[in-house]
């Protein structure tokens, strides 16, 4: 384990990883895409790599946090930490069908001998939007479904 | 800390060849996946656990994955050991490693749904397996040196009855745990002389030693259903002599099919021979090309539990025989049912790898007339490292071809090679090579690369880089009446090519068209064939004049080719005037 520091994953680091998530699941992506957000500071680091279309009609959030100072790490190797677990995820993912989960609310896991939490949950969003816009009354039924083929 | 999301690690992705591009699968549709059973009704039936022993256990594998394992409990107990055995062989492995958790997790399901299961499946594992499962995870005491052990370490570890034997768990994984929790509760209730035996012998055991000994044993497994070592696997790509078949089912490279049909060749070849053979002689065709998809899966690096990118393998190898199925039968769907009848899946496989691989090995050597550095990429090709290819490409090419052409001819140079199907929301969805007119596809886009090349080398540039804006501006050039030459105009020269009246413009085109199409056509350094057309050329061309009318009608000139940049010619006189 090298000295700990306080360095974090830079704005073009998180673009190149991007690449390579979407380059290493590319036969299984379809329509869907990859992006990945960091947020951490010196204790702890957030990370959401999320899955999704561009219509937001598959949208997959899949949010890790670890606590890195306790476990001496440094900001940019605890997101790296769980950036490489959901790697591991999504492979399992696509592996068996797309039928692996996670949970919904935080849960704990074990990686490399580090703790941390990570949930997610497949959201549609476009269906949302457009059940939103119902409610208000600002589309009608016909509408939904033409919006939906 | 090493990454999984490292560039070492796209390497592998791009060398694998089934994950780094997008692409659609054709034949899916047709039931050419391996076999799958419905266990849950073979359940209802008589001799139900003779029936399910009696399935090959990739069937068996694949039909518990498909209904999902936990819906399946009851399918668990019945299975034989040899069958369990060939599982853990597909799925609890990765690169060569034990994945002790996978094995845990397969126990741990006996367990659910027979809980004396988890030990007697465990127990009549082979016993260098039962050592690597445990060995590395469980640390064992006698009562001897327990006695040596302060207070603190003692009180960590447990007991058996009687103090005969301390140990403890080393991990702090919670599942693991928890499978040593309830595998040694059920195995001292059924057994404790074997329960202390196994934590003994591992505890003592030196790591790995085991490991290593399983890991040849399932290779020799494996070997019987196909999966093959990583050598042999490299060993089905290599081109063979075409001489023989081409002779034997009288091959000419024509289709009448090609331009006609949207479905793939091998589509209607099966469509038809599902209707003209008996059912058991497509099921042992499909059988063994299931059997070469499994073959091919070490030098993709797919394991074989990971059924996605099995039935990925299995889409390339009918769709590249269809290939050769369309070649070997020039077009003709009876001659091919009777090819695919006859020939081995292999054979059909290695022709098509024959075909592509001849356009592959010319059109790199044309490239390296115009890029050197392409010598590297095709000695990496050579040694079948198309991961190291891959990343030659995108240093080299992309700087050179923009990243769409770029793309598709990493796609090309795959270990499975693919062409451009459409694109989609601005990404490109390849295809496989699995027709005649994918070749012909194939060939054009090395064509499309080729040309521009030439047509840039015409301009005398000491550089190649942006191919695309280096041509539009020679295009450019030519419309305001001077030379094919790459320079930099001035503003006045932009102004009078965006003031070209409509006709003058078309007319400039034409001109522009007429030439370079003769100094192509009578140059033909560029070509893979003598026999080409030059719908390539044309259409390439097209597209770069069709860019250009886009920028002249936009004014976007700057932000799109740089077309007047400040260069070291902007200060001479103006093209019209060389002229």
């Amino acid at each position: 384990m090298p000295k700990m520091n306080n360095e974090k994953l830079m704005a073009s680091e998180i673009a190149e990883l991007t690449h390579i998530l979407d380059r290493k699941h590319a036969a299984s992506l379809g329509d869907r895409f990859f992006s990945i957000k960091v947020d951490s500071d010196e204790s702890k680091a957030f990370v959401t790599v999320t899955l999704r279309n561009a219509q937001e009609s598959f949208y997959y959030p899949v949010e890790g946090r670890i606590a890195c100072k306790s476990q001496e790490l440094s900001p940019k190797d605890g997101a790296m930490l769980l950036l490489d677990f959901i790697d591991v995820y999504f492979e399992e993912f696509f592996h068996d069908r797309q039928d692996t989960w996670l949970p919904i609310d935080w849960a704990g896991f074990n990686f490399e001998g580090f703790e941390f939490e990570l949930k997610g949950q497949v959201l549609n969003k476009r269906t949302e939007e457009l059940a939103d816009l119902f409610l208000d009354g600002k589309i009608n039924r016909d509408e939904i479904i033409s919006a939906l083929k | 800390m090493a990454s999984r999301l490292s560039e070492e690690s796209l390497v592998r992705v791009y060398d694998g060849g089934l994950q780094a591009f997008r692409w659609e699968a054709r034949l899916s549709a047709l039931a050419l996946r391996s076999e799958t059973v419905d266990l849950l009704a073979m359940l209802t039936l008589e001799k139900a656990q003779e029936r399910i022993q009696s399935l090959a256990p990739q069937v068996l594998y694949r039909s518990l994955m498909n209904q999902g394992v936990s819906d399946c409990l009851e399918i668990l107990p019945l299975m034989s050991q040899e069958q369990f055995i060939a599982i853990l062989d597909y799925e609890a492995w990765a690169d060569g490693e034990l994945q002790h958790r996978k094995v845990f997790q397969w126990l741990q399901q006996f367990r659910e749904a027979d809980r004396e299961q988890i030990y007697t499946r465990f127990r009549d594992l082979e016993e260098e397996m039962q050592i690597a499962l445990v060995g590395p995870f469980i640390r064992a005491v006698d009562p001897e040196d327990f006695e040596q052990l302060s207070d603190e370490e003692q009180d960590r570890l447990e007991s058996f009855p009687g103090g005969a034997l301390y140990y403890e768990v080393k991990s702090e994984d919670p599942e693991i745990r928890q499978f040593f929790a309830d595998f040694l509760e059920v195995t001292m209730g059924e057994n404790m002389e074997y329960a202390m035996s196994v934590l003994a012998h591992a505890g003592f055991m030196p790591p790995n030693e085991q490991e290593a000994l399983m890991s040849q044993f399932r290779n020799a497994r494996m070997e019987d259903d196909g999966f093959v070592t990583y050598e042999e696997s490299l060993s089905i790509f290599h081109p063979i002599s075409l001489d023989m078949l081409q002779k034997k089912w009288g091959a000419h490279n024509k289709t009448a099919l090609a331009s006609t049909t949207k479905e793939s060749f091998m589509q209607l070849v099966i469509t038809l021979a599902s209707k003209s053979w008996d059912p058991s002689t497509l099921n042992e065709v499909r059988s063994r090309h299931a059997y070469l998809a499994n073959a091919l899966c070490s030098a993709a690096r797919v394991d074989p539990g990971d059924l996605e990118s099995l039935d990925k393998a299995l889409e390339q190898v009918w769709s590249l025989n269809g290939l050769a199925l369309e070649w070997l039968a020039s077009g003709n769907i009876e001659q091919a049912a009777l090819i695919l009848r006859e020939e081995h899946p292999k054979t059909l496989f290695q022709t098509a790898c024959t075909l592509i691989e001849g356009l592959r090995h010319k059109g790199l050597k044309k490239l390296e007339t115009f890029i050197p550095e392409t010598s590297f990429i095709r000695t990496n090709l050579e040694l079948q490292k198309f991961g190291l290819a891959q990343k030659q490409m995108d240093i080299h090419f992309v700087k050179i071809f923009g990243s769409e052409l770029t793309e598709r001819l990493k796609a090309i140079y795959s270990r499975f090679p693919m062409v451009m199907s459409h694109t989609h929301e601005g990404k490109i969805i390849f295809r496989p090579v699995d027709s005649l007119d994918a070749l012909d596809a194939l060939q054009d886009t090395l064509e499309t690369a080729l040309m521009k090349l030439q047509l840039v080398s015409m301009t005398h540039a000491e550089e190649l880089t942006e191919l695309d804006a280096h041509i539009q501006r020679s295009m450019v050039s030519v419309q305001l009446g001077g030379h094919f030459i790459n320079r930099f105009l001035t503003q006045n020269q932009v102004d009078t090519w965006r003031s070209m009246s409509n006709e003058a413009y078309t007319e400039a085109n034409e001109k522009l068209y007429s030439g370079l199409d003769e100094l192509l056509i009578s140059d033909r350094r560029w070509s893979l064939s003598d026999n080409r057309k030059t719908d390539t050329l044309m259409s390439a061309l097209s597209e770069l004049a069709a860019g250009l009318t886009f920028i002249k009608d936009q004014g976007h000139f700057d932000a799109l080719f740089n077309l007047i940049e400040a260069g070291p010619n902007q200060e001479e006189d103006s093209y019209a005037q060389d002229e």
